[in-house]
């Protein structure tokens, strides 16, 4: 009997161990491949918002509703980002915005734009009444957009304008890699999770050895 | 399979949050001595499952683990799943807080389900215990989706098309998990049969 139960004891441990390795194996693998959430992310050029939607495994959100509200938290505008997970608006003036992004099956995910990022001609008019409402703009013809709109103002502002037009352009890669950096969880994420499940099974292990004997 | 904060409305969060506690609690009572670790280990390989990403098929999925989880655990796959949850949700931001009960049916519910239909079979003749198996993998990650389609009804209107849509993504998983499943069953036949289902019952 003593030696049937310590060989049930042997198997059992040598079967957790197994699981422990397998575990460990499944540790290392994100460290390749990340998972899943849905993130989006936007930037301001001018007075235009671009927006870049993707699942955290890097693969961008097609053909996802995207919905813009300001800040008292009505509707502006709603539009579905295309085959590259981009979609672009311009918002009626510049003002805090909440994008948000839904991308389906229960994916949601959110980003805001807070006024003080608006630069171009738009924001020195800020107090004029709004454009058009918001229309889907391909991101060329965005800019050209803002500059016509930028040129007929005063040379000190025209200056203004084009300054902010050049930066835009030039951190535009910049705040585009800003978006692509994968938050993917770390390796410490992982462990720490995996040391929480075990404290709970001590926990767990130790509640029920008082329930035994008390 | 993680539904984000905000998608769902109250009651269906509340629902699926009584649910969920009464299936833990449920599991909890039934967690012996011999099956805490065992729902330790099964709750580490789901934590860390969903990050394994599978880049087949048209959207983002990865691994769940649900079927071989209720497969050894029964109703402790509720206790089991709900702490792997929370913790993904706290340190990977799948999910969140307020899907938690929700979440939790949808994964926990389709494990227990898959316990009762196939854990009386894994003890049978090796094809029928590996086929069962397998249909155990797939099977569960089809009833998530079934699950996950009925609570976004509520929201997003369409329980077929959701539904259709979430199962067609996650159909390399199914194939995947039931692999999973046929092998992780086939190498507990081997080595330690006391540690599926039928084995506990009978003792």
């Amino acid at each position: 009997m003593k030696h049937e139960k310590s060989r049930y004891r042997n198997a059992y441990y040598k079967a957790c161990w197994c699981l422990g390795i397998g575990v460990a194996l499944l540790i290392l693998t994100p460290l390749l491949a990340l998972a899943h959430k849905v993130t989006v992310f936007a930037w301001v050029e001018g007075d235009t918002v671009y927006t870049e939607s993707k699942f955290s495994g890097g693969r961008t959100a097609k053909e996802a509703r995207i919905e813009v509200y300001n800040a008292a938290g009505e509707k502006l505008l709603e539009g579905r980002t295309d085959d590259n997970g981009k979609f672009a608006f311009k918002p009626p003036h510049p003002q805090d915005l909440q994008i948000v992004l839904i991308g389906g099956a229960g994916h949601r995910n959110e980003w805001r734009v807070s006024a003080s990022e608006f630069t171009g001609a738009g924001a020195a008019e800020a107090s004029s009444p709004a454009v058009s409402v918001a229309e889907t703009v391909p991101p060329q013809s965005g800019s050209s957009a803002s500059m016509s709109s930028g040129t007929i103002t005063l040379s000190p502002g025209e200056l203004q304008a084009l300054i902010e037009q050049s930066l835009d352009k030039k951190l535009a890669p910049i705040l585009h890699r800003l978006g692509n950096v994968e938050q993917g969880p770390s390796l410490s994420d992982i462990i720490g999770g995996i040391g929480y499940i075990i404290g709970l099974v001590g926990l767990a292990a130790y509640f029920n050895s008082r329930r035994k004997t008390g | 399979m993680h539904i984000s904060e905000g998608v769902l409305s109250g009651p269906v969060l509340l629902t699926g949050g009584a649910l969920a506690a009464a299936g833990t609690a449920i599991g909890l009572k039934k967690l012996d001595y011999d099956h805490i670790a065992r729902a330790g280990l099964l709750s580490s390989a789901f934590f860390v499952a969903s990050l394994i990403h599978v880049p087949i098929g048209p959207s983002s999925v990865h691994l769940i683990l649900n079927g071989i989880v209720g497969l050894m655990l029964g109703w402790g796959a509720f206790p089991a799943i709900v702490v792997a949850l929370l913790l993904q949700g706290v340190l990977f931001q799948f999910g969140g807080l307020t899907t938690l009960g929700v979440n939790t049916m949808i994964m926990a519910g389709p494990a227990v389900a898959c316990y009762y239909l196939f854990g009386s079979l894994v003890q049978r003749r090796r094809e029928v215990a590996l086929a069962a198996a397998f249909v155990c993998g797939f099977t569960s990650i089809l009833l998530a989706a079934v699950v996950a389609g009925a609570a976004l009804m509520f929201t997003e209107e369409n329980f077929l098309e959701v539904t259709l849509l979430i199962i067609t993504a996650h159909i390399p998983v199914m194939v995947i998990e039931g692999l999973i499943t046929v092998f992780c069953v086939a190498f507990f036949r081997r080595v330690q049969p006391d540690l599926l289902p039928g084995a506990v019952a009978s003792k």
